[in-house]
């Protein structure tokens, strides 16, 4: 059972990643046509390309690992969602410098770090059905998790429980602000986003998650 | 043989038509040669159209500044926002306006790498003011290049301009978005950081305009995103939507065409309901295309504007009307008014030497 990763594990989960968001684009436009400007799909597929292109081996660090993905963000992206992934990536780089070996028992503590800076960043509140939401319940269940294995299967549950809690909710942020009613029953594009990246991550991804058949 | 080859020839020529002009569709008819170079060819056209006024620089090609040597010392007034709304942002680069701009794709903010290298470019010793409109991408990725450039010891501020009254109510006025009124915003900071001004005092003036500055639009059609091919919106061909955003956001009322009066007492009421000003106050006035709707029509707005202004003992002290911050191709137009001091009267009145500046 692997008990820890390393940078090099960072890099085939961004490749994993990275493939899932190009396939995913044309949905997650869609997605974000409906509360939205419609180009989030576009927007995650340049950057994922963008990731793609720079085929270099990640070295073991962890931190340079992390910090080499935001950086690529940084040259591609100006949206909201990609500030947000580049604030985590930043704090969790910080947290892991020069660490060739990290355990995943470390992961819940650091991923609730890099919330709290997200949301600093953001200033969006837990329960405003943002990609926030899913980050925090995954966060949170899989405190005390040590193994890849469990981590892999708890993370995925927790992203789609997110979502399944979520859909029920009004928008609170973004354009459907303006009528959150209108978010009630729909998903938040972040959010899908974000289980979608948690199954590519872990490399659980299937068909059905990527055209949105999961339901 | 002949005619065997010619017929190749001409299915050949009608391939590589069809191919070049794939994207377009009944939606999308533009002068463009393809959407994914739209940006990048407009900015290098605008940079040859006006000689001497813009250089464009940046990794990305993506950072627009003054062709001219700007003086050591004043404080650097940067923006930045996505494409799509010429002129704004980029279009006011030049003397007595921005220093240097950070430009996005079609409706998308700019990236960190263009936006810090926009803030570098526009720093001449003096400190740096970006001034922005509050989009939560431009606002969080403006913060942390600011945050980054602070922690390696620069002098840097915000002020982050939340005019549109449609957006939200005056209880969450801070979660505005930004549309036209920057144009002021642009004006006033410029002007102060030229007069030599530092960089808390050119912050300080920017935000009195902005606390009194109000806008509010009207959408009478839609555009449409190269990259999207398809308009932002839908919006039947006898309907109008008031208080709509600069990108298709969602308005206050959709409802029927009304004649331009009409239009123009709402837009003002609303506008004074929020603003609040008393009688004998100076404003500035700011009748704004969106990109479609021609001169002729802002003036007939413009016109009944003034009148009920003025009706309610303001004293319009500076006016503009014309193509400020548009969307493309949408039809309508926005009013903005700011209550002015003779402070910033005089910062208003300033010189400025830019082509797409028009006072």
């Amino acid at each position: 059972m692997a008990t820890v990763f390393t940078g090099t594990d960072v890099g085939a989960a961004m490749w994993r990643v990275a493939l899932a968001l190009v396939e995913s684009k044309d949905r997650f436009n869609k997605l974000d046509a409906a509360g939205g400007d419609g180009d989030m799909g576009t927007t995650l597929a340049t950057v994922s390309q963008a990731l793609l292109a720079d085929n270099s081996l990640y070295s073991d660090d962890v931190g340079e690992s992390l910090m080499r993905i935001a950086k690529t963000i940084a040259r591609t992206s100006g949206s909201s969602l990609s500030a947000v992934v580049m604030t985590g990536l930043i704090t969790l780089g910080k947290t892991w410098a020069a660490k060739h070996e990290v355990a995943w028992i470390e992961m819940a503590p650091a991923l609730s770090n890099a919330l709290e800076t997200m949301q600093a960043r953001s200033k969006a509140r837990l329960g405003d059905k943002t990609v926030l939401d899913g980050i925090a319940r995954v966060a949170r269940n899989i405190e005390g998790i040590s193994t890849a294995e469990k981590m892999s299967v708890t993370a995925q549950q927790a992203a789609a429980d997110a979502l399944a809690e979520f859909r029920r909710c009004p928008a609170i942020v973004g354009r459907l602000r303006l009528e959150p009613s209108k978010g009630v029953g729909t998903d938040d594009p972040g959010m899908v986003a974000f289980y979608v990246t948690v199954l590519a991550m872990t490399g659980s991804l299937s068909r059905r998650a990527v055209d949105g058949s999961y339901k | 043989m002949a005619r065997g080859f010619e017929n190749t020839a001409v299915a050949l020529v009608r391939w590589i038509r069809t191919e070049t002009i794939e994207w377009q569709s009944e939606d999308m008819k533009k002068l463009i040669n393809s959407p994914e170079k739209y940006v990048d060819e407009a900015l290098a056209g605008m940079s040859l159209a006006h000689q001497g006024a813009y250089k464009i620089s940046g990794s990305n090609g993506r950072v627009v500044e003054r062709a001219k040597k700007k003086p050591r010392g004043k404080v650097g007034v940067v923006s930045g926002g996505g494409f799509g709304h010429l002129p704004l942002f980029a279009g006011y680069v030049g003397e007595g306006l921005l220093d240097a701009c950070a430009v996005g794709h079609v409706f998308a903010g700019p990236s960190y790498d263009d936006i810090s290298e926009s803030l570098k470019a526009g720093d001449q010793g003096g400190g740096v003011l970006s001034v922005i409109a509050n989009y939560g991408g431009d606002t969080m990725v403006f913060g942390m290049v600011n945050d980054m450039l602070t922690a390696e010891g620069k002098d840097c501020a915000t002020v982050i301009v939340a005019d549109d009254i449609a957006s939200a109510d005056t209880h969450r006025a801070e979660t505005r978005r930004g549309v036209a009124g920057i144009i002021f915003a642009f004006k006033v900071a410029g002007a102060a950081a030229e007069k030599g001004l530092s960089l808390s005092e050119v912050k300080a003036v920017t935000e009195k305009a902005m606390a009194g500055c109000r806008s509010i639009g009207v959408a009478l059609s839609a555009c449409t995103v190269p990259q999207a091919g398809q308009p932002t919106f839908e919006l039947e061909d006898d309907a109008i939507e008031m208080g709509m955003g600069i990108h298709g956001e969602k308005g206050l009322w959709r409802g029927a065409l009304k004649p331009a009066d009409e239009i123009a007492s709402e837009m003002v009421e609303r506008l004074l309901d929020d603003l609040k000003p008393v009688g004998g106050t100076k404003v500035a006035v700011l009748v704004n295309s969106l990109g479609a709707t021609p001169l002729e029509e802002l003036y007939i707005l413009y016109r009944k504007v003034a009148h009920l202004l003025e009706a309610e003992g303001l004293k319009i002290a500076y006016s503009l009307a014309g193509e400020y911050a548009t969307s493309m191709e949408m039809a309508g137009a926005s009013v903005s008014v700011m209550r002015v001091d003779d402070e910033l009267l005089g910062l208003l009145n300033a010189p400025a030497q830019c082509p797409l500046w028009r006072a």
